[in-house]
Formats: C-alpha cells, sequence, structure tokens
C-alpha cells in the first residue's frame, strides 16, 4: 500500500521541520512548500490526502489559497487543516467559511497534532 | 433677558420694582386728593346754596348731589385699584355729571361744563388710554346733554340759581382741569426723566463690564457696541469693516456660520483669532433678539483656549502612545508565538521519546525544556490578553456551557504543579451543571490564574481549595488558599496592571498580570472581584459574575488545542 502523502504549506523553517518530522516519524510523505500559490500547483500534480495550511503567510493568506482549493472541483475533496499561531476573535469564523475542515493553533502539542492529522488520513 | 414675547411672565415682571410702586402710590393719592377736593366744593356749594335760597329744587338737589358722588365713590380707589377700576370709576364720573347735567336742563342748563368731569378725573390718572377714555367719556356726555337740552326733557333751574349753579360747575370744573393737567404733566415729565437716568444707568453698566457687547445685523454689520474689546478686535474697525472681518482668515467661515446659525437657530457659540492679533483668541457669544438683529458678546478666552489645547494635544498623544504599545504588544506577542512552537514541538517530541530511547539525564531537560515553553506561551497571552484589554480591543465571546467544564480544565493543568509542591489541590463543585453564558476561554483563565497565584504562594503542607457556586443568576468562582497572606498595605495595589505584593526580592515570578487580567475579565462580564487576606493565615479571592442562566443545556464536547469545525455551535 501506498504511503498517505501530506501536504505542508508552512512558511517558518522550523516549524516546517518540526511538522516534517512529525509526519515522517509516522510513516508519511510529505511535500513541502513555504507559499500559497505553489501549493495550489503542488496540490494539483501530486494529489495529496491531507494538506496541513499555516494561516499567516508572507504574501497570500492561507484562507484565500484554502478558498481556492476548495472552488476547484478536483481538488475540494482534500481535507485542510489549518494551523494558526494567532487566533484572534472572528478567526475561526473566517477559518470555518474558508472551507478548512478544522484547526490547530500554535504552539502545538505533539499529541493532539498527531490525532487530527490521523483523524483526516484514516 | 426679558422676552416681551413670552408667554408666561418673567418673576420679576408680577410687579412693578419698587420706585415704580412709590411713584404710582403717589400718583394715586394726588388723584384721590382731587377727588376729595371736587366733592369738597361741591358739596360746600350745596349747603351754601341750600342756605341761601328757602326750598331748593328737588331737581337741583338731586343733580349736586350726583355732581359729589363720583368723586366720594373714587375713594374706593384705595382699595380696588387696577385699569379696569379706574375704567368703571371714570364710568362713575360720566354717570354723576350726565344726570346731573341732565337734571339741570342739559347743554342749555347751568351744569352743562361737568361734561368735562370725565376727562379731568381721567387726567389725573396719568394713564394715556385713560385719559382717551376720560375724553371720550366726556364728548358722550356732552351729546346726550345736547339730547336733553334739544328734547327739552328736563326744566331748566329757576332763573335765580341758575347763575349761582353756574358759577360753582364752572369753579369745580376749570378748578379741576386746572389742577389735573398740570400734575399730569408734571407726572409725565417725572416718567421720562426716570426713563432717561435708568437708560443712563443701563449704559453705564454696559460701558463698565468686562466684555464687549454688540449688536450686528444678519451679515456681521455692526450696529452698537458697548463695553471692553479685547485685545486684538479694535471696535473702530468693527464698525467699518464688520464682525467677520475681524477675524484671522482662517477662522473667518467660522464667524460666518455662527453668525448665520445664530440668525436662523437663535444662538450660536464660536472663537476666533483676531485679526490683529493671531496669536490671541476671543470667544463669540451671539443671541437673536425679537427684532430680528443679534446680540453678541466678545470677551477674551486666550488663557482658556491654549489651555484647551494643551489638554487636547496631550490626550491625543497619550492616546497614540497607548495604541502603538498596544499594537507592539500585539506584534510581539506574535512573533514570539512562532519560536516557540518548536521549542514546544520539539522538546514533546524528545519527551515523547518518538525518534527512539534517550538517557534519562537529557529526557528530564527536555521536559524542563517544554515545561519553561509552556510558561512562557503562559505569560505571552497573558500580555496579549491585557493589551487588547487596556486598548479595548478585547470582545468577549459569549457561548453557552457548564462552567464547571473551564474550572475543572484549570484545575487539570494545574495538578502536577500542586503535586511537587506538596500542596493539596481540592475543589468543591456543585452537583448540577451551571449553565452558564459567558467567554468559556475567560473563566478558564480567570480559574487558572487564582490557581496559578494561590499555588505560588502556599508553602508545602498547605492547601488551595476552589469552590463554584451558582445561584441567583450570579456565578462564584472562589480560591482561597493557606498561604503567606497579603499585607494590608498591598492589597489596594493588587489587581493593577504589573503590581505584585511584597518587596522587589520577595515577589514570586510572574508579570503580575496575573490578578489584573483576573479582575479585567470579571468587569468585561459585568462582574467584581474582592480579595479577603489575613498575613500569615491565608487569601481568598472571590469573582462574582453575573452570567448565570437557569435553563440547563447539554455540555457539548471540549478540546483545548483542536477544534473540530463539523460539530455544531
Amino acid at each position: 500500500m501506498m504511503s498517505k502523502k501530506v501536504l505542508i504549506v508552512e512558511d517558518n523553517e522550523l516549524n516546517m521541520k518540526l511538522f516534517h518530522d512529525l509526519l515522517d516519524a509516522q510513516g508519511y510523505e510529505t511535500l513541502q512548500t513555504r507559499e500559497g500559490l505553489h501549493a495550489l500547483a503542488l496540490a494539483r500534480e501530486h494529489r495529496p490526502d491531507l494538506i496541513l495550511m499555516d494561516i499567516q503567510l508572507p504574501e497570500i493568506s492561507g484562507l484565500e489559497v484554502t478558498k481556492w482549493l476548495k472552488e476547484d472541483d478536483e481538488l475540494n475533496h482534500i481535507p485542510v487543516v489549518a494551523v494558526t499561531a494567532f487566533a484572534m476573535k472572528g478567526d475561526e469564523e473566517r477559518i470555518r467559511e474558508g472551507g478548512c475542515e478544522a484547526y490547530i493553533s500554535k504552539p502545538i502539542s505533539v499529541t493532539h497534532f498527531l490525532d487530527t492529522v490521523r483523524r483526516y488520513l484514516g | 433677558m426679558h422676552d416681551p414675547d413670552a408667554e408666561t411672565p418673567a418673576p420679576d415682571a408680577a410687579g412693578p420694582p419698587a420706585a415704580g410702586v412709590r411713584a404710582r402710590d403717589g400718583l394715586l393719592a394726588g388723584a384721590l386728593g382731587w377727588r376729595l377736593v371736587w366733592s369738597g366744593a361741591v358739596l360746600t356749594g350745596l349747603a351754601a346754596l341750600a342756605l341761601g335760597f328757602q326750598g331748593l329744587p328737588g331737581p337741583a338737589w338731586l343733580a349736586l348731589l350726583a355732581g359729589a358722588a363720583p368723586g366720594l365713590a373714587g375713594q374706593l380707589l384705595r382699595r380696588w385699584d387696577g385699569e379696569n377700576a379706574r375704567m368703571i370709576e371714570l364710568g362713575g364720573w360720566a354717570l354723576g355729571t350726565g344726570l346731573a347735567a341732565g337734571l339741570t336742563g342739559g347743554t342749555a342748563g347751568p351744569l352743562a361744563l361737568w361734561c368735562a368731569a370725565p376727562l379731568a378725573a381721567a387726567l389725573t390718572l396719568d394713564n394715556r388710554k385713560l385719559v382717551s377714555g376720560g375724553a371720550a367719556l366726556s364728548l358722550v356726555l356732552l351729546a346726550t346733554s345736547l339730547w336733553a337740552a334739544v328734547a327739552n326733557t328736563a326744566a331748566a333751574p329757576p332763573p335765580g340759581l341758575s347763575p349761582w349753579l353756574s358759577g360753582l360747575c364752572a369753579l369745580t370744573t376749570i378748578g379741576g382741569l386746572a389742577w389735573a393737567l398740570p400734575l399730569s404733566m408734571r407726572r409725565r415729565a417725572d416718567r421720562a426723566e426716570r426713563a432717561e437716568e435708568a437708560q443712563a444707568r443701563l449704559e453705564a453698566l454696559l460701558a463698565g463690564q468686562p466684555h464687549l457687547v454688540i449688536t450686528v445685523d444678519a451679515v456681521g454689520k455692526l450696529g452698537s457696541a458697548f463695553g471692553a474689546a479685547p485685545a486684538g478686535v479694535p471696535v473702530d474697525a468693527l464698525f467699518s469693516h464688520g464682525l467677520v472681518a475681524a477675524a484671522w482668515h482662517p477662522d473667518r467661515a467660522n464667524v460666518q456660520t455662527a453668525i448665520l446659525r445664530a440668525a436662523t437657530r437663535g444662538e450660536a457659540e464660536t472663537g476666533f483669532a483676531p485679526r490683529a492679533a493671531p496669536d490671541r483668541w476671543v470667544e463669540l457669544s451671539l443671541r437673536r433678539l425679537p427684532d430680528g438683529r443679534l446680540a453678541g458678546v466678545i470677551s477674551d478666552g486666550t488663557i482658556r483656549h491654549s489651555r484647551e489645547m494643551a489638554l487636547e494635544t496631550a490626550r491625543a498623544e497619550a492616546e497614540s502612545l497607548n495604541a502603538s504599545k498596544s499594537r507592539f504588544l500585539a506584534n510581539m506577542s506574535h512573533e514570539l508565538r512562532t519560536p516557540l512552537n518548536a521549542v514546544i514541538g520539539f522538546s514533546d517530541i524528545m519527551k515523547q521519546r518518538l525518534f527512539g530511547p534517550m538517557p534519562d539525564k537529557y529526557l528530564e531537560y527536555a521536559r524542563l525544556i517544554h515545561e519553561s515553553g509552556g510558561h512562557l506561551l503562559a505569560l505571552i497571552n497573558d500580555v496579549l490578553d491585557m493589551s487588547k484589554i487596556e486598548a479595548e480591543r478585547y470582545e468577549l465571546s459569549r457561548t453557552v456551557f457548564d462552567a464547571r467544564e473551564p474550572v475543572s480544565a484549570a484545575l487539570r493543568l494545574v495538578r502536577l504543579q500542586a503535586h511537587e509542591a506538596a500542596v493539596a489541590l481540592r475543589s468543591v463543585l456543585p452537583p448540577e451543571p451551571a449553565t452558564v453564558e459567558a467567554d468559556e476561554r475567560a473563566i478558564k483563565q480567570i480559574t487558572l490564574n487564582l490557581l496559578s497565584n494561590a499555588l505560588k504562594f502556599t508553602p508545602a503542607g498547605g492547601s488551595v481549595t476552589v469552590t463554584v457556586g451558582a445561584g441567583d443568576g450570579v456565578l462564584e468562582i472562589a480560591v482561597s488558599d493557606t498561604g503567606v497572606g497579603i499585607a494590608p498595605e498591598d492589597l489596594d495595589r493588587l489587581g493593577r496592571p504589573y503590581e505584585q505584593a511584597g518587596d522587589a526580592t520577595g515577589r514570586a515570578k510572574g508579570t503580575g498580570l496575573g490578578l489584573s487580567l483576573v479582575r479585567a475579565f470579571a468587569e468585561l462580564h459585568g462582574g467584581s472581584m474582592a480579595i479577603e487576606s489575613q498575613q500569615g493565615e491565608g487569601t481568598a479571592v472571590t469573582v462574582r459574575l453575573p452570567v448565570l442562566l437557569n435553563t440547563a443545556v447539554e455540555g457539548r464536547p471540549q478540546g483545548a488545542e483542536i477544534i473540530p469545525l463539523n460539530v455544531g455551535r
């Protein structure tokens, strides 16, 4: 059986490494990008099983990228879990409206992080 | 200012001023004296004729009595006075003297001159309306007497009596008029003099008061000016160039607007820098007068204005400073959280030995790093919350939940800490759900901050108890400890941002934000926080929040870190 693929969209190098190492240790394959636009292209090319989306991206907000993903008939079945460092009032509402399936707040707890990822990868 | 058009009279309009009362009393005394003398003269004449003429005819008797009666009746004015009373009294004169003339042959008779009596009586009363009324009555009398003479309804008195009656009539009428006329004229002169004096006093008052009082028309052209002009507003220039031109050009629109507003709405206030002295400030207050002109007061406001400007500048500076502080703190917090994610995450991986075994010493270090990271995160959250509350940008996100849940969550978070400090942790929660509508994170934060504080200040062997009470719409969370207690002089400072009890060396770790956040969260919910403490015995902090709902709702699953969005909220 092919290992599950997770696309990580995250602009901070350390956090990227953290997520990658955690997923790698669980036997998941990862795709990585720091840019929202590139994320869309990667998703189309590799069809990942889950996307971890940082909301505070340098150029285009992760929410915007999620909206594009969910508007795309070929990609909208991929679950998107938002990862955000800064949950302001109203953010949760916007994340839900943007089409994310769940969100994880930073700093993460390893146990909760892995539980959530497993829930969407089956 | 009196408004003549006002429907209800001003309080001092109920009676004339004291000088007026005296003048009126003097006037009435003159009129009453005149009437007494009139009646006296007529009655004396009657007595003389009655003695001189054996068998004075009845009509002559009656005529003279009728002629004397109004003067006596007029004495009633002492008791019952007023314009109406005086008019009626004049009517009495017309009746009496008219009857007298009618009984003695009308205009053809010897008492014809008495037709002028109402006019003479009116003259003594010194009132234009009454004099006109008296003159009218006299004319009516004349007409009636003329008719009486023509119709010959009354017989003339015997020829021997007529000259005497004529004499008496002429004496009283001419004497009466001769007395009443100067009386009236002197009064008029007095009145004019008094009016002039009053005007002079008024003008002296206007000229002596400390502001410039002006009248202007609707375009700002000056009608008159009294009083002291403030520096920079020369009165000559006001008269020649008008009110608007007196202002420095950037302020002219203000003055123009104020004039327009006063003309349309009745009043306006403004201020302007004068053209002749732009470093100064004058205040202008305008009111519309009943005739459409505007009355204005111009006064110096330089000191007040500069004080206000200084205050306004200071306020704006303080506000912008506070706003930038809050922005800085918010950005800072966000920047600090990102590296913390790595610190907490990687140490968590090590702690859980996700990639295989590790010496125990390293495991202990990993646990310490993870714990310190968590502590740092809590501090950052506190600073961020406080900055949001101080910037009045914190919005409660109210939901309906069982208040026991966030309290239990807070208890779980400090259980390990309590165990390590050898402090007994107890909780007294109600057996039924305490359903509240509040900010759940705030309730958890309140409990957590109170518990951490209590644990920090309670030595080993002591105990910390959290009690949740619910009733009368109020949720009560009380945390008591058997700790060191708080000195009375420190109690006041506690709960203010960044304040801590004790001296610098004795202070426990922390930002000093814990209690002030508790108080701020309580107040955001419309509630309160109370501290009771005995030094050496312990402290109890009680938070009361008016957030309790009476209807119970089912609790919903809660996750501190992961919030599944497909669960209905």
